[in-house]
């Protein structure tokens, strides 16, 4: 029995052992049903994965809104005044100088610029799985790596020194402790990737289409990103200059692309200069926007159309929160027109300048659909026994005064507004009314027009005015602050289901002006041109300028210095998300003193005029802030939840 | 005869139950029941030499050393190692055997000369057979730790499922439901819980291992036993899964015994336990009148709330308002619910077929309007005999929930938050609220949305249309096979199938549906009259082949063993659609006009899957019946992970002894009947993470799409970090403990402690954003944190009267968890998370060398007073330097804003002045049970209660705090001592008007002023019934009927200010509550096996209270009658 026992127990022990033992090494993986994983393709999958890696690009964050809007804060162009919010960078530059490091802007445009960057790493991991055309193959390989270089580009030139991260994250397991890489080294990486993207994608002429990254944007890019590197804070100069005139010059010379040198077909009193952007509102419909057009980003739907509930991003602001004022809403075409000049950038442009009134329209559209000149509506009476109301304003100038019923009806008299204080210079009478009484002088006791004083001459027999005469011009009528930025304009836009806070307006990367432009910046650093008035830069600005004025010849130079450059990329290429960029390689003091002159005009004008309280309150933080610490507005933040996961990043200087 | 008894008594539960209880009157009467033979057969008279055998009758094993005595003789003998003896008698000798442990057998030698016997164990608690994972072992032999749920005490709570009544039964398990929703689980921590999201227990419901179990498809009639397995070496034979403890189910099966028929049926109400009282009229117009006046500048002069509340003209003053009869919203949106139970069974068989049928229908109607549960189960058995050596069965359950209701706790719309903000006044000219939709005082401002405390709460709660049915189908078929009386084979089979169906829609009546628009002429809600369905569909396979052994060897050797395999599958699919801007024509369709949508295309799909393959063996040995050992292992290998991490090893090894065994304690007369020390040590595991965790997955969406070649295509990008070397997660459990009964079972104490410690614990961790997986779940799972817990549970059961028309039975469980973080990932040793209440605000951190779930947030330092001040020549108030305040203010500190410390000290207070303010974990919790019996009738008495733990009440929040949340929103009662410039209490922060987002009014600051003592002592049952007499019953023809009445949470003994101190209302975004995938067609992405609602609970985020179904009070009144 004791030995039955033994050998009993001592079998069951063995043989439990041995299914132990057995089974520890076989894979019993399943397959997933419902997802693919990382490391398969196909080469229908690639074009989806390349959708992907162009997706971030319609973010809020990125051309949605964040990159030509709230990320503007720190360049001298405008500012927007929709905002209440006292700390977010989403809504006004202002704010962006109040902004911290915990603000989901600065947050969303890092977290979108690396979902991008790594759906191209895992796309340039796999492309040469599938068996395809290798041309094909190639195209596909050339835009991911040149979006990749792009998305480090806007990291490196917004943020600083940032982590370099061009392995899949699958490889790199649970660390993702990653540091920064210097600048200087990852612009060296992005000009190497464009350099061989440029050979690898299919040339403009091929594409036909500004949406897609063809030979001519990766050459426009780099010489953007060229300039950028020669200039501060990598400083890299001489060989960087040489390599920006090298690409834009390639292009220029390729003769693929002109300016528009006449206005769109279908709108012919618009100027040569709005042509691109007309069709950037249109969607490229009427013409497919490559003569001057190079690349811009895409957006498909406004999130009420036929392409809505499909799920696409539905994100763009431009024509909107950018664009010309209007509370027309029977098709939903409102558009809060937030975004405002400073009174600096105004001043930039001559009345001959085709540019300055499609950039700074004077008009808004009412709730009738119509034009009217920009204004506030107020009843302002004072003595008693007479009414003015300016209740239209026609390109700033007309007044119609009117009255109750008791105090006459009809005149209409047209006021010559001074931008900056926003006075009456002069008044015209127009239609002298009738039935107003004898008392002649009336000063204005509200805003607009506040303290202003008209002395009116009756006709004694109908008892209409005469005359008018203004004796104290009195202050808020239309300032500059009042110009709304109207160079993408919703009246173009052929949606036919409209939206009130969104349109699929396309945005401008880069186009032709900019090529030309830093074309003849880089050969002023390059070959010392420009007051040469032969020079082939000079040349190129003339191209430019002379467009601007309506090929008058009016615009053209004799000669241009750096200077000239700075003003006309302003003139030229104000709100399409290059001026911050510009500012910054031009050196810290260009950016400084940049910002202190607009913010110091506008700390004048609050005080004297003051606006709603949020926005006097946001300038007098933003101003204080910015000028006790410049260089911190230098770069972003960098974000302060990303720090917290990421303890190997270290946080800019002053956030 | 006895031959047939034999026979029955091992296979026959009911006679077993039968004989056991007759044995169990006749020890309590001191008499002993004897299994004579046939005293009247003709005997000689002479001396003879008798032979036999004893053996037990548990498992027909010889026993030695059985005194064999002559009944009024001194001769006795002693069985051998085989069980033989021989002793000399006479046929008119009575023999008595007996043994320890056994109950003492009289035998009238009679003609006989060979006298088998089987002696039969008493029932004792040590007798008492617990079930274990494949297989059972006796009480007394039990090593490991094993809590064992009162059935018969759990029963006589009215509720709709066991986990509502589990509370304070077991040592060690701690239960807590999420707030009172019908059809709401609970969370049940065993032994302290882990830092991951999923902490609930592993379920094995006869026999079948389910992950994610669905409570409310187990009938309370239909259990029979609830077993508890707490420590490793218990658990260990389920290795893999079960380091969150497991609990064991086993339902009723058929019996050898008459058919028997027993229908039992209740009938109750429930009450809600308490309303909050909110200011009056009076009070709210005064603060109303009051913000204006703080909104008001020297210039200008807010009179918003003025002209909404005051119209001197009609006389309306302030005054007024101390006659307004308030409209208590309270009162419309609770009633009294009702439930109503019917449970029918029939169970029956002969020895070789047995069989047992359950059906039960539940109905509830909740205390909030408009909610409540309707369950209909059945449950079909069936054992049988093929031959002497196969048996087989088919157990066939089914059950089919529908809970429908607005869910308060679940966000928008929440109509316990509207009745509690809601006006309690009309606004002058502005229509009835109490009959209008809307607050009609708000439209036309261009709001974009209608904000939650502007929809009527009562029109809410009608119109809400939430509805989730759970349907679970299982079936679980067997084979036996005897290949030697000691070895059987068994192959067991299962399918078990959970459809979830979750339906909402919303009509123009609700707050998510409603068609109003604003003033510019654009609606507040674009989605207008919208639905949803979803559907999760969760298969699960199970197949497993054991093969037992149990053998008594000779007297000192006991060998029971089983070894086994076992494979598991799980396949879960999952699809749904949205539709949107349904015409308000078709809304009385309800649900039903989802087609009509203008976009119902919105749809979803998801599937996944996953696999188990195991192998596992447990030896328990019994040397001499005092030592006790075990040993189990189990080899797990689970597809979730990646080849190479797959398999996880789970050993464990348990000794007893059962010292009172020993001869030398033997000897000796004790008041302690037997005694037991144990130690057990092992490792189990948990894999609880999503079916494919360990690959990087991509995701194809809309909304990553872009042009290519001229068309708008969908995205393909990275949507789910995978992550390779994610494996098991493994707890070492050290178990210590000690059973002891007293005074022949009169007194039965358990105590245990326990270390626990979770290594590679399984979490979920965000991952910085250059990862690049944003779009998706920006989060991996790695093993990533070591918890430890540890332990001391108490349980006593004591028979504190015994006589024969009274008897009183208690019995008290005590149990301490102390909880600690001891390593957190990546060298980052904090996590702080967010709340659902406000985004940019965290309420909880895990930080190394704290425990989980404690409260982050800054300590109130009372409200700035005069005191702090200096007044300025213009009569404003500045702060005096040196006194700490907000960074980037836009105005000045006032009196009476809120004020925190500055615990860095640098004047500034800021995110650095957080620390933790509190723990929702409790110091300790347990039972209290009383059964008292009085001939024919019964009473229980049960107590619970949990001590030491504190609850975040984030309605104070809103409801004693204003400025912050929603404006116009009314408050508590005890708003109405808030600081004024004549009041300047230091509990409450003056009156501010709506701005969120600035410091001034620290509205998103989680503070110690939220945080209030949890602790509670609960009367929780009270049941009492009546047997009716037997002479009733026989003229009836019944078998026995009675009547009962109970109460649950009758009342709750506490120093918490809200609805209820049990609670927890956080929910964790849980994606696996939708089909997988998201809106906006995703396909691919997270492949999650269904998690039930009550997963959305998480561990690091306890003790939460914000705006939960109220809990109630049940009376039911019922019978229970057996044909």
């Amino acid at each position: 029995m004791k030995h039955n026992f033994k050998s009993t127990f001592s079998y069951l022990f063995i043989s439990i052992l041995f299914l132990f033992s057995y089974a520890c090494n076989k894979d019993i993986s399943l397959n997933p049903s419902g997802f693919v994983t990382t490391d398969v393709t196909s080469e229908t999958q690639l074009s989806n994965q390349l959708a992907g890696i162009y997706n971030p690009l319609q973010l809020d964050a990125m051309y949605g809104n964040g990159l030509w809007g709230y990320f503007t804060g720190g360049n001298d162009e405008g500012f927007n005044t929709g905002s209440t919010s006292t700390t977010s960078v989403s809504n006004s530059l202002i704010e962006g100088l109040r902004s911290s490091s915990n603000d989901a802007g600065y947050y969303n445009l890092w977290k979108g610029l690396y979902s991008g960057i790594e759906r191209a790493n895992i796309l340039l991991s796999v492309v040469n799985k599938p068996i395809m055309d290798e041309r094909k193959r190639a195209n596909i390989k050339g835009q991911a790596l040149f979006l990749r270089a792009y998305y480090f580009y806007l990291l490196v030139n917004n943020y600083g020194d940032v982590p370099y991260k061009t392995i899949v994250t699958s490889e790199m397991g649970t660390d993702l402790n990653l540091a920064e890489t210097p600048s200087k080294a990852i612009y060296d990486s992005i000009i190497k990737d464009m350099e061989a993207a440029d050979s690898l994608v299919y040339p403009m002429s091929q594409i036909k289409t500004t949406l897609n990254i063809s030979q001519s944007a990766v050459e426009a890019v780099l010489a953007r990103v060229c300039l950028s590197a020669a200039g501060y804070p990598i400083n890299g100069g001489f060989p960087y200059y040489k390599k920006a005139l090298y690409w834009s010059e390639k292009l220029i010379n390729a003769n693929v692309h002109t300016l528009n040198t006449q206005p769109h077909p279908q709108y012919p009193n618009t100027p040569s200069y709005a042509r691109l952007f007309i069709n950037n509102m249109q969607n490229n419909f009427a013409e497919n926007n490559t003569t001057e057009g190079i690349w811009d980003v895409g957006f498909v739907t406004n999130g009420v159309d036929a392409y809505s509930g499909l799920g696409y991003l539905a994100t763009q602001k431009l024509g909107v929160i950018m664009g010309v004022q209007s509370t027309y809403s029977f098709t939903n075409s409102l558009a809060s027109g937030s975004y405002r000049p400073y009174p600096s950038f105004y001043q930039l442009f001559d009345n001959n300048d085709t540019r300055r009134d499609w950039v700074m329209p004077k008009y808004a559209i009412d709730t009738g659909n119509n034009k009217y000149g920009i204004g506030t509506k107020a009843t302002i009476v004072t003595p008693t026994k007479l009414r003015i109301k300016d209740s239209v304003f026609i390109r700033g100038k007309k007044i119609i005064i009117y009255d109750t019923t008791f105090y006459g009806s009809g005149a209409t008299a047209y006021a010559t507004i001074d931008y900056n204080t926003g006075g009456i210079i002069s008044l015209t009478l127009t239609n002298g009314g009738r039935g107003y009484d004898s008392i002649r002088n009336i000063t204005i006791g509200t805003s607009p027009g506040k303290n202003g004083k008209f002395k009116a001459i009756l006709n004694p027999i109908d008892s209409s005015i005469v005359s008018l005469t203004q004796t104290v011009p009195g202050t808020g009528y239309v300032t500059i602050y009042d110009f709304s930025i109207g160079k993408w304009r919703r009246e173009f836009e052929l949606n036919q289901i409209k939206s009130n806070t969104l349109t699929t307006c396309y945005f401008p990367v880069i186009r032709y002006s900019d090529v030309l432009l830093m074309a003849a910046e880089a050969d002023i650093q390059v070959r010392g041109g420009g007051t040469n008035a032969t020079s082939v830069g000079l040349g190129y600005y003339n191209q430019v300028r002379n467009r601007a004025y309506n090929n008058t010849g009016l615009g053209i130079a004799s000669a241009i210095t750096m200077d000239d450059i700075k003003d006309e990329r302003s003139r030229e290429l104000c709100f399409e998300a290059i001026r911050r960029t510009d500012l910054k390689r031009w050196g810290i003091s260009s950016t400084t003193n940049a910002l202190n002159k607009v913010l110091n005009v506008m700390n004048t004008y609050n005080t004297n005029t003051p606006p709603a309280s949020a926005i006097l309150g946001a300038t007098t933080t933003s101003i204080k802030n910015f000028l006790s610490f410049p260089q911190k507005y230098f770069f972003f933040p960098i974000p302060a939840g990303e720090i917290a996961l990421d303890p190997a990043l270290s946080q800019n200087i002053g956030w | 005869m006895n031959k047939d008894l034999r026979v029955l008594s091992r296979k026959n539960k009911f006679f077993k139950t039968a004989l056991l209880s007759v044995l169990f009157l006749g020890l309590l009467t001191n008499t002993a029941i004897v299994f004579g033979q046939d005293p009247s057969s003709e005997i000689p008279k002479s001396s003879k030499k008798i032979t036999g055998v004893v053996s037990s009758s548990v498992d027909k094993s010889p026993l030695e050393g059985v005194t064999v005595k002559i009944k009024g003789k001194s001769t006795a003998v002693q069985t051998g190692s085989d069980g033989k003896f021989t002793i000399n008698a006479t046929p008119q000798d009575t023999l008595v055997f007996s043994y320890i442990n056994y109950t003492d057998q009289s035998i009238r030698v009679g003609n006989k000369t060979n006298i088998p016997v089987l002696l039969i164990e008493t029932p004792s608690a040590g007798s008492e057979v617990i079930v274990i994972g494949y297989g059972t072992v006796k009480r007394k032999d039990a090593t490991g730790s094993v809590g064992k749920v009162n059935i018969e005490d759990l029963k006589k709570a009215p509720v709709t499922s066991f986990d509502q009544a589990l509370a304070g039964r077991v040592a060690g398990v701690v239960v807590s439901t999420n707030d009172g929703q019908p059809g709401g689980s609970s969370q049940i921590v065993i032994r302290g819980s882990t830092a991951g999201q999923e902490i609930s227990p592993l379920y094995v419901i006869d026999g079948f291992p389910i992950e994610n179990m669905d409570i409310n498809s187990i009938n309370m009639n239909d259990i029979e036993n609830i077993e508890v397995l707490k420590d490793a070496s218990s658990i260990a034979i389920y290795g893999a899964r079960g380091a969150n403890g497991v609990i064991i189910i086993t339902t009723k099966k058929g019996k050898a015994e008459p058919t028997r028929v027993t229908y039992s049926v209740s009938n109750g109400s429930l009450n809600i336990t308490k309303k909050l009282k909110m200011l009056s009229p009076y009070e709210f117009v005064k603060l109303q009148l009051e913000i204006d006046s703080v909104q008001s500048t020297g210039t200008t002069n807010v009179i918003t709330n003025q002209k909404r509340y005051i119209d001197e003209s009609q006389g309306i003053d302030l005054d007024y308002y101390k006659n307004v009869k308030p409209i208590n919203w309270q009162d419309l949106i609770y009633r009294q619910g009702t439930i109503q139970t019917h449970n029918l069974s029939l169970i029956g068989g002969n020895k070789d077929n047995r069989y047992a049928i359950n059906g039960g229908y539940t109905e509830q109607k909740g205390v909030i309007i408009n909610t409540g549960l309707k369950k209909y189960d059945g449950k079909f058995n069936f054992e049988s005999k093929y031959n002497d050596k196969i048996r087989y069965g088919v157990t066939l359950t089914y059950s089919n929930t529908g809970a429908y209701g607005t869910q308060p706790s679940s966000g928008s719309g929440g109509v316990v938050f509207g009745a509690m903000a809601f006006r309690p006044v009309n606004i002058i000219g502005a229509g009835d609220l109490e009959t209008g939709f809307v607050d009609s005082s708000v439209l036309g401002t261009s709001t974009t949305v209608v904000p939650d405390n502007l929809v009527n709460p009562k029109q809410q709660a009608l119109n809400e249309y939430r509805k989730n049915i759970t349907v679970t189908t299982n079936l679980n078929s067997f084979i036996e096979y005897s290949i030697l009386p000691d070895l059987k084979l068994k192959i067991t089979g299962g399918v078990s199938n959970t459809k979830l169906t979750a339906e909402v829609f919303y009509n123009s009546k609700t707050s998510q549906g409603n068609i109003n628009k604003n003033s510019s002429g654009n609606y507040y809600n674009n989605n207008l009259i919208n639905g949803s369905i979803n559907n999760t569909n969760n298969n699960n396979y199970l197949t497993e082949t054991t093969l037992s052994y149990r053998k008594r060897f000779d007297q000192n050797n006991i060998l029971d063993a089983v070894a086994g395999f076992s494979y598991q599958r799980g396949k879960s699919f999952g699809n749904g659609f949205s539709s949107y801007k349904i015409p308000l024509a078709l809304e009385g369709f309800g649900i039903n006009s989802l087609g009509a949508g203008t976009n119902a295309t919105n749809w979803r799909y998801g599937t996944t899957q996953n696999q188990l393959v195991s192998f596992f063996g447990r030896v328990n040995y019994s040397l001499k019946e005092r030592y006790l050992f075990t040993a189990t292992g189990r080899n797990d290998g689970s597809s979730k992970f990646a080849a190479g991490n797959q398999w996880g090893f789970f050993p464990s090894a348990a000794f007893a002894w059962r010292f009172t065994q020993e001869s030398f304690f033997k000897r000796k007369k004790s008041i302690l009947t037997d005694g037991k020390l144990k130690i057990s040590y092992g490792l189990v595991g948990n894999n609880k993470v999503n079916d494919f965790a360990s690959l990087y997955q991509l995701a194809l969406t809309s909304n990553a799409g872009y042009y290519i070649d001229g068309n708008y295509i969908q995205g393909s990008i990275p949507y789910f970090y995978g992550n390779k070397d994610i494996t098991w997660e493994k707890t070492g459990e050290l178990n210590i403990g000690t059973s002891l009964s007293f005074f022949k079972d009169r007194i039965l104490i358990d105590i245990d402690y326990y270390r626990k410690e979770t290594r590679n614990s399984l979490l979920n961790i965000t991952l910085p954003s250059l990862a690049g997986y944003a779009n998706g779940t920006n989060s991996q799972y790695q093993n990533a944190a070591t918890i430890t817990n540890r332990g001391l549970e108490f349980s006593i059961t004591t028979t504190n009267i015994q006589k024969k028309n009274f008897a009183w039975t208690s019995s008290f469980n005590i149990s301490f968890n102390k909880n600690k973080i001891v390593e957190f990932y990546r060298g980052t040793d904090i996590r702080q998370i967010g709340w659902n209440l406000y985004q940019s605000a965290t309420a909880w951190v895990a930080k190394e060398g704290y425990p989980i779930s404690q409260f982050f947030g800054y300590k109130w330092a009372g409200v700035y007073q005069y005191g702090d001040f200096n007044q300025l020549a213009n009569g404003t108030y500045v702060l005096k330097p040196g006194i700490a305040t907000y960074p980037n203010i836009t105005g000045q500190v006032q009196p009476g804003d809120p004020k925190y410390a500055d615990l860095n000290g640098d004047g500034v207070i800021d995110d650095n002045d957080r620390t933790i303010i509190g723990s929702a974990l409790p110091i300790h919790t347990g039972g209290f049970s009383n059964n008292f019996s009085y001939k024919s009738f019964k009473l229980n008495l049960f107590f619970q209660w949990s001590y030491g733990n504190q609850v975040l009440n984030a309605n104070k929040m809103v409801f004693n705090q204003t400025g912050n949340y929603y404006a116009n929103s009314n408050q508590y009662a005890e708003y109405a001592n808030r600081w004024t410039p004549t009041n300047p209490t230091n509990d409450i922060p003056r009156a501010s008007s709506r701005t969120n987002g600035t410091d001034i009014d620290g509205n998103t600051r989680v503070s110690s002023r939220l945080i209030e003592d949890g602790s509670y002592l609960r009367f929780k049952t009270v049941s009492f019934s009546y047997n009716l007499p037997a002479k009733y019953i026989n003229k009836m023809k019944l078998n026995s009927a009675s009547i009962f009445i109970s109460i649950q949470n009758l009342y709750t003994f506490t120093k918490y200010s809200g609805y209820d101190p049990e609670v927890s209302t956080y929910r964790a975004a849980n994606p696996a509550n939708l089909p997988s995938g998201v809106s906006g067609n995703t396909l691919g992405g997270v492949g999650y096996i269904y998690v039930q609602p009550s997963s959305g609970a998480a561990a690091l985020a306890q003790g939460y209270d914000y705006v939960p179904y109220p809990r109630s009070r049940t009376f039911t009144v019922g019978a229970n009658i057996t044909f």
